[in-house]
């Protein structure tokens, strides 16, 4: 049998068991060279299993449960309700003004050209005359909503971890 | 109450740490994948139980990686809350020990450390401290061998903080570095070879 080098290593580290301990063994009992490798081994093992094993401190738990304090709970469902519910609310504002919303698309207003800023303001004041408080509160809810379902979409992208 | 009822609606759940150290003795008999899947749901009495069942030994894994207390305090606690932060991406058909092994292995060779600072500063602590002949030779040769390790490739550290850290079996560093038996034994082998010669030359 030539040197079992890399038996010896696990022998060292209990981790050779059946026939190909029993035959490493036997080689060891002949053989000098393998003896003081595996005393060495044997050695090197001990030093490492001697390092301090660390006990951890009450304040390792304690500031694991701080900091998760600030994060959302796992498994906790996105606001996609809430989102939901805020997004109804807003259609149901939008239905008395239907018609000023429906306007807004009609063929027969024209919107001012991008650059044009005095027709900007002029075609504001015309709606401002038409707009009830029931459109503004439906189109923020509606927005409020949007933003809702981007936040959570972007939240649940979560990088892997590794 | 508003607060509470708010808070319910957003689906988020406060912590109480008056709980953390007193999880459901039920939930302590518990296997760690049951646990996991249970804190997927948003059970964090779930994860109380984990954080108690390996705070060890993910603290002396980052340890044998970092050779600092402190710095393997910090690595302990970040391991922590990934494992809260990323739950979701936990597969229960896995070992839940060989996903929290690898995020703390990850966590800790990121922050490693250099070398030469760390034998510096235990030879400042061995010097500073006056130590009877047989304490100062075990230290000078606990030096030796953290001045040795912190020269093994980022991958040799991984396996000597599994192996020696939290005490797996070569089966167990297999599953959780995803690589087959024999691999492992190589690789420990190879590794177990440098510190030899790392040991025998600085000796």
């Amino acid at each position: 049998m030539q040197h079992p080098e890399r038996e010896l290593y696990e022998l060292a580290e209990g981790e050779l068991t059946g026939n190909v301990a029993a035959e490493t063994y036997a080689h060891l009992r002949t053989c000098p060279a393998c003896q003081a490798t595996f005393e060495r081994l044997t050695s090197l093992h001990a030093r490492l299993t001697a390092l301090p094993q660390l006990q951890p401190s009450p304040a390792l738990a304690q500031a694991v449960h701080l900091r998760i304090r600030a994060l959302p709970r796992p498994g906790a469902r996105p606001h996609w309700r809430v989102a939901g519910l805020i997004f109804a609310v807003g259609l149901l504002a939008l239905l008395p003004s239907l018609d000023v919303l429906l306007g807004l698309f009609d063929d027969s207003v024209h919107l001012p050209a991008f650059t044009d800023w005095s027709g900007w303001f002029v075609w504001l004041e015309q709606l401002s005359a038409n707009v009830e408080a029931t459109l503004v509160v439906g189109l923020c809810a509606v927005a409020v909503a949007c933003i809702l379902v981007v936040a959570q979409t972007l939240t649940t992208l979560q990088p892997q971890v590794r | 109450m508003i607060f509470g009822v708010i808070s319910t609606a957003l689906g988020r759940s406060y912590f109480d740490p008056e709980a953390a150290g007193s999880p459901v003795p039920q939930q302590a008999e518990l296997s760690d994948e049951t646990l996991a899947r249970r804190l997927q749901g948003g059970d964090v009495d779930a994860f109380n139980v984990l954080v108690e069942r390996y705070q060890q030994v993910i603290l002396n894994v980052a340890y044998r990686i970092v050779g600092d207390r402190d710095e393997a305090q910090d690595i302990a606690q970040e391991v922590f809350v990934k494992v809260y932060q990323h739950i979701a991406q936990f597969k229960p058909e896995r070992r839940f020990f060989s996903w929290i092994y690898r995020i703390a292995i990850n966590t800790a060779l990121q922050t490693r450390r250099k070398p030469q600072m760390t034998s510096l500063e235990n030879l400042t602590l061995s010097v500073q401290t006056p130590l009877p002949d047989e304490l100062a030779e075990r230290a000078e040769q606990e030096r030796e061998l953290w001045t040795a390790l912190a020269t093994l490739s980022p991958r040799e550290q991984a396996l000597m903080g599994l192996r020696y850290g939290a005490d797996l079996s070569y089966e167990e560093i297999a599953a959780t570095m995803d690589v087959p038996l024999g691999t492992v034994k190589t690789w420990l082998f190879r590794a177990k070879q440098r510190l030899t010669t790392l040991l025998e030359r600085g000796s």
